[in-house]
């Protein structure tokens, strides 16, 4: 079903765009990440989960490799620890530090596929 | 003469181990003992009296003697005895424990990333760089943020050593996996014998965090990354010897985890306790913070900035983890299984997986997590953390190396001062900044040796009462005391310090005492065995600012202040025997007092449909009062199924007849002896001890020819008590092994908690005059199991003389033939 969407003619056109764009999509996903942490009150799961969805897809798409995401790894702990700094253990610092969660996990079992 | 060389870095660790050691004796002053806590160590202060108390017999200590084993101090407190005997300084001993946490935590840390690190390292530079990285790794380890916080390192919970038995466990098994070499297995056997308290089942919690986790690892470790076969056979021998010598207190708490209804069994199988421990995750989960897991925050609010830097080292590492090390990876895996552990709170899925993990039969032990994974974590992170460090420096210039590992160095060092000062050790007692070490009072003492000295087997009741089990104690040096009652834990008079110790009664007896009920509150005390009042008049101790959280509750029904407190023991009692300084001890009169056994005179009966013990108990002393002491009160249902329900409804169905005059003797907290006289009629034999279906009385095959030396005598001489012995073992202990005893349907609950036996003249074959054995059978399981232990131990210790001489035997041979 996958292979026939992308197969077609929008499917492949979309691939294209895709490709042809990597950092626009990269920075998209990494902006939501950073939009969830600093500016959106709240925990969503779907959020959360959905952006980690897109990540991963990005990582199989563009043949990530775990270098990138243990470098988002370490910007993700400069917010989490500048947030800490500056607002201690508040809703923020602690997305961060689950996001860093997150981005650990992925880049491990990166290196343990690469 | 070959001249050896040794390299500076070499001798860093033994460097540091060395000042290690030293910083625990500048923790307290000389004299200065921290003994305080959720479960006490006491034992540094007296571990002869604290092992009979507590390590070698199947009843607690404190309150009414609830059948529960603490078995598992026995190797250690043992252990402390033979140190205490040669050191004769608590203090000495206190700090010298300290200093072995430090310094064999530290360098079985170290050497167990020497042994990770060493596979990588390919040159003598690299080998330079494992060194240095295994040393900050270790040091990092053993001042870690998770572990020298909130007290965990000194707090005196049971599991406390774990801090340097995690890793030293570890290594000895990393060592034994690798080389095969039966005697790192012997020692970390022998280890775990004499650490017992860290593998009993009160130490299950940190048990099954690290030990589980750890052996994957260690598989994990030696399969696919050294791919090396496993020793499955030392593995089983191990596994075997380490039941043999463990069986002294895994045999009874297996048996008590299988045992409907006991506490044990509840907590890990029923339902509605899972519930209950769930109710507690949710409670704590607020106090989860993954931020503060991560950064590692340190006490030191200066460097706070700091905390960033191990966080940057792991994910840095991670970065230049080119070769894609199958070590870092494996290592990183477990820190974020461990990390998830701890925190919890890691989105709303990851909440609720946590919740359904707590329907894993015993995984409800881990409703504390924040506390049980901390040393866990702190383990794994520190792992991470030298590995880490290990990749990035390798990939540094040789200058910037130097710089970057002694700025981490200081780091690591600062960020524990408190810790390394003292602060954190000595100046935290509950989560306040109360300094812990103390200077026990003598006058205290002299009340402890006076205690222990009265030959009577009785109970006391210490005063200011509080809210707990806690006792508090202040001393000269403005210190505290606030743990478990020295009383009960040294004198082997147990005592009924707080709230938590009192029931079913704790209701009754603080309405009483509100409402100035003495007659009841005497009544009561007699119904427990309470013979002695303890009170300290301190002013410090019910007045100081900081203890108000030991008494908030019962102070709205006990007195005020400490002279309230000293009107009411007064109109309890004015008949005082002890007086030294601000501590007194009053008897309670003879009238009202019941001794530890007591033939009844009366039943009362009380319906047993409300499943509510606070409110059957006033029908004991308010509602139903009457003047006759020896009253049995037995649950309606109970009653009638033991006698016809016309003697139920009757009263005074004993005192008509003459009842059979006893004289009792305690061997020891698990045995009695009771000798009756002139036992014409059925009789109920009260035992004012918590009821426990083992406890158990038989028919002793002695002749009863001769009276006892009494050292006092109850009611006109219808009870007395013999003088007491303190036997542990001897020729008679198994006795009644194979003896029939009193059928269980004569053994019923009375009182409200206590033991009693409708004894008939049938159950005695006719006779008059008898002994009666009453035993707490419980306690023959952990004979039998000890006696296996021991074997086992010796065994050890054979097997461990065997190879060392072998060994040395065959280093000469070698050396000769070089």
């Amino acid at each position: 079903m996958i292979k026939k969407i992308l197969d077609s003619k929008y499917g492949k056109k979309s691939v294209f765009f895709f490709k042809i764009n990597k950092p626009v999509v990269l920075s998209v996903i990494f902006l939501g990440i950073l939009a969830d942490t600093l500016f959106i009150k709240g925990n969503s799961d779907l959020r959360i989960f959905g952006i980690l969805g897109l990540y991963v897809t990005a990582v199989s798409f563009y043949k990530l490799k775990s270098r990138l995401t243990f470098l988002l790894g370490l910007v993700l702990l400069g917010v989490m620890f500048v947030e800490f700094i500056f607002t201690g253990t508040s809703e923020s610092t602690e997305k961060a530090a689950v996001w860093l969660f997150f981005f650990l996990l992925i880049g491990i079992i990166q290196q343990w596929k690469e | 003469m070959e001249r050896v060389r040794i390299n500076g870095y070499k001798i860093l660790p033994l460097l540091i181990s060395l000042i290690l050691f030293l910083i625990p004796f500048f923790w307290l002053k000389p004299g200065e003992m921290d003994l305080g806590g959720d479960s006490t160590r006491l034992y540094f202060y007296d571990p002869a009296n604290y092992l009979w108390n507590n390590g070698l017999f199947y009843i607690w200590p404190q309150g009414t003697g609830l059948v529960e084993s603490n078995f598992f101090y026995f190797p250690f407190v043992a252990f402390l005895l033979i140190l205490k005997s040669i050191l004769r300084s608590s203090y000495v001993l206190i700090s010298l424990f300290s200093s072995l946490k430090l310094v064999v935590g530290f360098l079985s840390f170290y050497g167990i990333l020497k042994i990770l690190l060493g596979e990588k390292a390919k040159n003598k530079y690299s080998s330079k760089l494992a060194e240095f990285s295994s040393i900050l790794g270790g040091l990092f380890y053993i001042l870690s943020p998770f572990l020298i916080k909130d007290g965990s390192w000194v707090s005196p919970i049971l599991s406390q050593n774990q801090v340097f038995l995690n890793p030293l466990m570890f290594y000895l098994l990393l060592q034994f996996f690798l080389a095969g070499n039966y005697r790192y297995l012997l020692i970390a056997l022998l280890v775990s014998f004499i650490f017992s308290p860290n593998f009993a089942w009160g130490a299950a919690p940190p048990f099954f965090a690290f030990y589980p986790l750890a052996m994957i690892f260690l598989a994990l470790y030696v399969v696919l990354i050294r791919k090396k076969h496993l020793p499955w056979k030392g593995i089983f021998i191990g596994l075997l010897l380490f039941l043999g010598l463990h069986a002294f207190h895994l045999v009874p708490a297996v048996i008590d985890l299988l045992e409907p209804g006991t506490n044990t069994n509840t907590r890990v199988f029923s339902k509605e306790s899972i519930a209950a421990q769930l109710n507690y995750y949710y409670g704590v989960i607020g106090f989860a913070k993954a931020s503060i897991n991560m950064l590692s925050v340190t006490p030191m609010k200066e460097f706070v900035w700091a905390s960033v830097l191990t966080p940057a080292v792991v994910i840095s590492g991670f970065l230049l983890n080119k070769r894609k090390k199958k070590i870092v990876l494996l290592t990183g895996t477990f820190f974020l299984v461990t990390f998830f552990l701890l925190t919890a709170n890691i989105t709303h899925l990851g909440v609720k997986f946590y919740e359904k993990l707590f329907y894993i039969p015993g995984f409800s032990m881990f409703r504390n997590f924040i506390v049980q994974w901390r040393f866990v974590y702190a383990f794994f992170y520190a792992l991470l953390f030298g590995q880490t460090l290990f990749l990035i420096i390798s990939q540094f210039k040789k200058s910037y190396v130097k710089m970057l590992l002694l700025i981490l160095g200081v780091f690591i060092t600062l960020n524990a001062w408190p810790f390394i000062n003292g602060d954190l050790v000595t100046k935290r007692q509950f989560q306040t900044e109360v300094k812990t070490g103390i200077l026990i009072d003598p006058q205290f003492e002299a009340l402890l040796s006076f205690l222990r000295s009265q030959k009577e087997d009785t109970k006391v009741l210490t005063l200011p009462f509080t809210d707990s089990y806690m006792q508090p104690l202040w001393s000269k040096n403005n210190a505290w005391y606030i743990g478990p009652s020295m009383i009960s834990n040294l004198t082997g008079k147990r005592d009924f310090a707080g709230y938590q110790i009192m029931p079913p009664f704790i209701n009754v007896f603080l309405h009483a005492a509100k409402g100035n009920d003495y007659e009841s509150l005497k009544r009561l005390m007699g119904l427990l065995n309470i013979r002695y009042v303890f009170i300290n008049q301190d002013t410090k101790i019910y007045n100081a600012s900081f203890s108000d959280w030991l008494f908030s509750y019962v102070r709205h029904y006990l007195p005020n202040d400490q002279k309230e407190y000293a009107e009411f023991v007064k109109k309890l009692t004015d008949m005082r025997i002890f007086e030294n300084g601000l501590y007194s001890l009053y008897a309670i009169e003879d009238k009202a007092y019941l001794p530890h056994f007591y033939v009844a005179k009366t039943i009362s009966t009380y319906e047993d449909t409300v499943d509510d013990w606070n409110g059957k108990t006033y029908s004991f002393f308010i509602d139903k009062k009457n003047d006759e002491v020896r009253t049995a009160f037995v649950g309606k249902g109970v009653c009638v199924k033991l006698f016809s329900k016309k003697t139920c409804d009757e009263k005074n169905i004993f005192s008509k007849n003459t009842i059979p005059k006893i004289e009792f003797q305690k061997i020891n907290p698990t045995k009695y002896r009771v000798k009756v006289f002139n036992a014409q009629i059925p009789y109920i034999l009260v035992f004012s001890e918590a009821y426990h279906r083992n406890w158990k009385v038989f028919i002793s095959k002695t002749n009863i020819s001769q009276k006892d030396k009494i050292t006092r005598t109850y009611f006109n001489g219808d009870v007395e008590e013999s003088i007491h012995k303190n036997i542990f073992f001897d020729k008679q202990t198994f006795e009644t092994l194979g003896a029939k005893s009193l059928p269980e349907s004569s053994h019923f609950l009375v009182n409200g908690y206590a033991n009693a036996w409708n004894i008939t003249p049938q159950d005695t074959g006719g006779k008059e005059n008898y002994e009666l054995i009453v035993e707490m059978t419980g306690q023959r399981i952990f004979y039998v199991s000890l006696a296996l232990s021991l074997i086992v131990f010796l065994g050890c210790l054979l097997w461990g003389v065997i190879s060392l001489v072998k060994g040395s035997w065959s280093d000469i041979i070698r050396r000769s033939n070089d």
